[in-house]
């Protein structure tokens, strides 16, 4: 939120920007007031978050510490997450995979929403063939499904995290790019815009001051529902083995691999890494539709 | 009608020549020798020049393209470098175990969420409205690999019971099929309900406003009468296109289903494909799925039309 608050400080005049600001107060107040399933959501974020930052400080132990007498531990008062089969404490791993599931997440989204505003706006503003061409390649990538994409586009630049973060923000501003066109259409048709125009506006004023400012509210629910999604893409990838490399602890990394044979044994291995992925997603979910429709009931429905 | 399916196939066809060019690209235009990798890792063939060669990537590359969409168009994908077989056979085989899992999934999605659905709109904003709105978030937050693997850890340890691991076609053994199939086709459909439980309760909604309900109530009809006939019926009219939206969503939950189970499937050829570096398959397989996603999406919309005789085909 504070990129979008100081983007329009940038744009506008200073009375503007207090009104804004009061724009986006009241939606945090209207979340806390009529949006209960939102608010769980933006807590368990909250924790979440916390947890990453201060994972270095919180974990009891080090994540990578290898001890053999203490394998396959369960949940206790020393380990309260119990241990894997490395002797590996569950609890500070599991927090310093929240690190990068979120890292993953917010990155991916961050550049997925920039991109989607800038396919959006550009082929809702300058319209004629290049708009023509933008859909067409927008159709092309939309008929690949989410995860085939993503496969694809790791497989083919390679196992890394940098890599995992494009390959997931490529999907996401295609698709994102869709609803935002849609959004910037009509607000181009709106008569401000063409006023601006006849007093000869620049496209530069025109895209900045006029356009972009008011697909705000789209974009932000796009991100909010898109954080789910993406983290979701992450530790579906590292799932299967293709993710950001073996020796980075992730949820989904946790979840396969050299795991997996002794799940039977330890049922602490299978439990643990999926609640805290399934509750992060739910959060970014549950937030994500409460802020639909408080920002923008026209996208009811989407997804 | 036929008018509209026409046009609507050679609007498609610009979409696929894109498809067709991005597909082409994943061998070539992309950073790093990708022969070079194929053959430090996977010994496809004995030197470069060799398999530089065994993948037409000698010519000029927009011959190489017309070469390689001309063979394409006509089915024409050559051998896979993994498993040896002629792809086409591969992917003729594979598709309809891919399609049956993706069909039974979506059907459960749709027997999950069209109840649930109907009565959180019915009961709106009730205690009842609550639980089933945060459930419907559950299934689309909660991983369809995490559930899976409690489900293959969990029965075993307690009951030492577990999911049956192989395929069996519907012809052979229809009993042993379903029991096979019921349990992938049920996570993905878990999670692909979500979706459509939000969109039947809100449709619903803005149906249970509409007068004809007004006007159906007041004379007296009873309750079940009023959602059954009147409300539901033009409620589900744009689930459909839901429902057809979702077949992308199902092929990426192939990938994930078919890779823990082990089906046979198109994901998990595509899945391998991508881990053995046989780029030729990988080339060929998401071609075919992006055929396959483009033409049900155009199915979907011929059927809503059909459906729903207010939109008219045009």
């Amino acid at each position: 939120m504070a990129s979008v608050t100081s983007g329009q400080e940038v744009l506008s005049a200073g009375a503007v920007t207090t009104r804004h600001r009061s724009y986006w107060w009241d939606v945090v107040v209207r979340l806390v007031r009529s949006k209960p399933l939102g608010l769980i959501g933006g807590i368990i974020i909250l924790g979440m978050a916390l947890l990453a930052v201060l994972a270095d400080v919180l974990s009891p132990y080090d994540y990578q510490e290898i001890v053999a007498s203490e394998r396959l531990k369960p949940p206790s008062a020393t380990y309260f997450l119990g241990t894997d089969n490395a002797g590996r404490d569950m609890f500070s791993r599991i927090i310093h995979g929240a690190r990068i599931s979120l890292t993953v997440g917010l990155s991916a989204v961050a550049i997925s929403t920039t991109a989607a505003i800038i396919i959006g706006v550009g082929s809702a503003y300058f319209g004629g063939w290049f708009d023509a061409i933008t859909q067409r390649f927008v159709d092309a990538i939309q008929a690949l499904p989410g995860l085939i994409l993503v496969l694809t586009i790791v497989a083919v630049l390679g196992s890394s995290v940098k890599n995992v973060i494009l390959a997931i923000a490529i999907g996401g501003a295609v698709s994102g790019s869709r609803i935002i066109r849609s959004a910037a259409l009509s607000i181009v048709a709106m008569p401000y815009v063409e006023a601006a125009r006849t007093l000869g506006a620049s496209n530069q004023r025109i895209i900045f001051a006029h356009i972009v400012p008011n697909i705000m509210a789209p974009a932000l629910t796009l991100a909010s529902i898109g954080l789910g999604g993406a983290i979701l893409a992450e530790s579906t990838l590292s799932f299967l083995g293709l993710g950001v490399p073996p020796d980075v602890p992730t949820w989904g990394g946790m979840l396969a691999g050299a795991g997996r044979r002794w799940m039977l044994q330890a049922w602490w291995l299978a439990v643990f890494p999926g609640l805290f992925l399934s509750l992060t997603v739910y959060g970014f979910n549950m937030l994500g539709d409460a802020l639909r429709d408080l920002l923008d009931p026209r996208l009811r429905g989407t997804r | 009608m036929t008018k509209y399916i026409v046009r609507r196939l050679i609007l498609a066809l610009p979409t696929l020549l894109v498809i067709m060019l991005l597909v082409f690209s994943i061998l070539r235009f992309l950073p790093g020798d990708i022969v070079k990798l194929m053959v430090a890792e996977q010994q496809y063939a004995v030197d470069e020049a060799q398999l530089r060669k065994d993948l037409g990537l000698a010519d000029p590359w927009p011959v190489q393209f017309v070469k390689w969409s001309s063979k394409a168009v006509r089915g024409d994908f050559g051998r896979s470098l993994w498993t040896e077989q002629n792809i086409s056979d591969e992917l003729k085989n594979r598709f309809p175990v891919s399609a049956e899992l993706g069909l039974y999934s979506i059907i459960i999605g749709v027997l999950i969420a069209l109840p649930v659905g109907i009565i959180s709109a019915i009961r709106q904003d009730s205690i009842l409205d609550y639980v089933c709105r945060s459930v419907a978030i559950g299934f689309l937050s909660i991983p369809g690999f995490w559930l899976a693997t409690l489900l293959l850890v969990f029965p075993l340890i307690w009951w030492g019971w577990s999911p049956p691991l192989t395929y069996v076609k519907l012809s052979e053994n229809p009993v042993k099929h379903f029991q096979y199939f019921f349990w992938p086709a049920l996570l993905l459909g878990l999670s692909l309900s979500g979706t459509t439980m939000r969109l039947m309760r809100n449709q619903m909604l803005e149906v249970l406003r509409q007068d004809y309900i007004r006007t159906a109530n007041a004379k007296g009809l009873t309750e079940s009468k009023v959602i059954i006939r009147h409300a539901l019926r033009n409620a589900l009219i744009p689930v459909v296109t839901v429902i057809g939206l979702q077949v992308a969503a199902v092929v990426s939950g192939t990938v994930v289903m078919e890779s823990i189970f082990s089906i046979p499937g198109i994901g998990r050829f595509y899945f391998q494909a991508i881990l053995f570096r046989d780029y030729p398959a990988v080339q060929a397989t998401a071609l075919f799925i992006a055929l396959t996603v483009l033409l049900t999406n155009i199915i979907i919309d011929v059927t809503y039309g059909v459906i729903d005789p207010r939109i008219r085909l045009s």
